[in-house]
């Protein structure tokens, strides 16, 4: 068996479905709308600055990581936290609405509050803004994956490698689109902490074993909307 | 172990295609800009972009697919079809955004792109706003060093379109009169156009293949400001961050570091953070320089056309001029040079970028 510190476990997990948010410590899950997580202190210590202006994706992306982080016991934040991405439909949605307001505008003046949405990134560099994540920070599209949770499984572990490099304290991986998220914290392990939080498996709410691309596909649902836990 | 080497790679820019014509644009010194004919500029804050010799829209494929083909159609033979393809790229092919909104998704594209490069699997796409392909080579090399694949293909694209082209005049970002990095009175960049490639390969493979290197991605570091989506942190500690990781990860200590190929976009706020970053890490001025006073912002290709000139740069032993430098940023003195600068003994390079968000990434490459 490898040393503890050799071991990359998933220490939180945060979800969003339907309107739906949990996390392990939110049980049973309730289903408050975005803005009720907003106000809820022990996710946020303030809302995030322009969270009204953020885009759909972003503000799933962030109160995803919110979740998660809150899941993650103390000091599972760390300063050289990162933060991976991934969805399903990159920023088609954002790419849209900002130019289609630019072609209704006569095609004179764009937004620049629109215009920031228009990268794949940008949920990402909203959340790590928000919470402080100074660590690696990009999106990583997975066409053709067998469902969010394996994309959510895949960048997983490319976030458990860069935290076994040193490149991050820690790290978050988090699938997050317009409709629903997932994110999951990643750091050593410390300990001996169980075998089985380490990746590719978590313990599901009741307690039982589940693989990450399970877990995902059955708190988000891949047909996007499904029921939360 | 397994060292990371650059085995093939070429691209093409306003300088056209390849890449010593474009070190020979860089070497001139000049802009390589000019006026754009594709859209209606008049509401729009600059004319100037960095265009590609007769790449022309055309109803039967995208910009970045015109770019694309030809260079790719070149390799043909020369990429193995298990390298995994990483596509790098901020906006792709959005100039499809308004007659075939669905074709201009980033998936699409890369479907397109792998089957130019007849690769045996899904690609998987890299984003990091403005430091994309910074961040793909780091992941490949990553992958590579890590014994998780033997060879990886960068690929790496974007072009000058109305899309960008409006965004960037929204922020107020564009320069009219181009792009002037590091000088003392620059205001803002200048928008360019590019397509590039990269194959990866571990030093074992590349030696069984009998493959010449390149060059080295010795190593990487990425990180975040978390400070603004369009400023970068005043105090360039979010970049410093990187580039420290870099040299650890290269094991190279900064004082071996010969030059820098610095993002230098031509913007007040980019280019004054990049030297704060540099002054944090460096004990001495290092021979810097940006390439966007040249070949424009090329945006998500940005990080591997300059990895491509950098490796060039270390073969030569020679920085190339900043362009379009006419009065040297007080701040960048001792830095940057409006001339090439010989750099004789140099053993390793650093390229970094920076992207919307604060997302930075830095590679320390070796000859």
């Amino acid at each position: 068996m490898k040393d503890a510190a050799d071991r990359i476990v998933v220490s939180g997990v945060g979800w969003i479905s339907g309107g739906r948010g949990g996390g392990r410590g939110r049980r049973p899950a309730r289903i408050p709308e975005l803005g009720e997580l907003l106000r809820d202190p022990e996710l946020f210590a303030a809302p995030p600055r322009n969270f009204g202006r953020f885009d759909a994706g972003s503000r799933i992306a962030c109160c995803v990581c919110a979740l998660a982080l809150k899941d993650a016991e103390p000091g599972g934040r760390a300063d050289r936290t990162g933060l991976l991405g991934t969805n399903e439909n990159g920023c088609l949605e954002t790419n849209l609405a900002y130019f289609r307001d630019y072609v209704q505008a006569g095609r004179k003046l764009a937004r620049g509050n629109l215009f920031i949405y228009t990268l794949p990134s940008s949920p990402l560099a909203e959340t790590a803004i928000c919470f402080g994540l100074k660590g690696p920070v990009f999106y990583w599209g997975v066409p053709g994956a067998s469902g969010r949770g394996a994309a959510l499984a895949e960048l997983a572990g490319l976030a458990a490698d860069a935290v076994s490099r040193g490149e991050a304290d820690g790290m978050i991986a988090v699938h997050a689109d317009e409709r629903a998220g997932m994110g999951l914290v990643l750091r050593r392990a410390r300990g001996t902490e169980p075998a089985t939080w380490s990746l590719p498996w978590v313990r599901d709410r009741i307690g039982q074993a589940v693989s990450v691309d399970a877990m995902a596909n059955a708190l988000c649902g891949d047909a996007g909307g499904g029921q939360a836990s | 172990m397994s060292r990371t080497l650059v085995v093939e790679a070429d691209l093409v820019t306003a300088w056209g295609h390849g890449a010593a014509a474009c070190w020979r644009g860089l070497l001139s010194g000049s802009p390589a800009f000019s006026e754009i004919r594709r859209f209606d500029c008049a509401a729009l804050q600059s004319r100037l972009a960095a265009l590609v010799p007769e790449l022309h829209p055309d109803p039967s494929r995208s910009l970045v697919m015109g770019l694309l083909k030809p260079l790719l159609a070149e390799a043909a033979g020369r990429i193995p079809r298990d390298a995994l393809v990483l596509l790098a790229t901020t906006t792709g092919e959005v100039d499809l955004l308004e007659t075939a909104p669905a074709d201009s998704r980033l998936d699409r594209l890369l479907a397109r792109v792998c089957d130019l490069c007849q690769a045996r699997e899904p690609g998987r796409i890299v984003s990091a706003a403005c430091a994309s392909s910074t961040a793909a080579l780091a992941v490949g090399a990553s992958l590579i060093r890590g014994k998780k694949r033997e060879a990886v293909l960068v690929v790496a694209c974007d072009a000058v379109t109305e899309f960008i082209v409006a965004g960037f005049s929204s922020l107020f970002a564009l320069d009219p009169d181009g792009a002037r990095p590091f000088d003392r009175h620059r205001k803002g960049l200048t928008i360019g156009e590019a397509a590039a490639f990269a194959l990866l390969m571990s030093e074992e493979r590349a030696a069984r293949e009998k493959r010449r290197a390149l060059g080295e991605i010795a190593g990487w570091g990425l990180s975040g400001d978390a400070n603004h989506m369009t400023g970068p942190s005043r105090d360039g500690e979010g970049l410093a961050l990187a580039v420290r990781q870099a040299l650890r990860s290269a094991d190279v200590p900064a004082e071996r570091i010969g030059s820098i190929s610095a993002h230098g976009t031509g913007t007040l706020y980019n280019d004054s953070m990049e030297l704060k970053a540099f002054k944090k890490v460096f004990q001495r001025p290092i021979p810097m320089y940006s390439i966007k006073g040249s070949v424009g912002h090329t945006m998500g290709a940005a990080g591997l056309v300059e990895t491509i000139l950098a490796l060039e740069s270390l073969h030569e032993q020679v920085a190339p001029p900043t362009a379009n430098l006419r009065e040297v940023d007080p701040e960048a003195g001792a830095w940057v040079s409006p001339a090439p600068v010989e750099t004789r003994g140099m053993e390793a390079a650093l390229t970094t970028n920076s992207g919307f968000g604060g997302l930075n990434a830095a590679l320390v490459l070796k000859a």
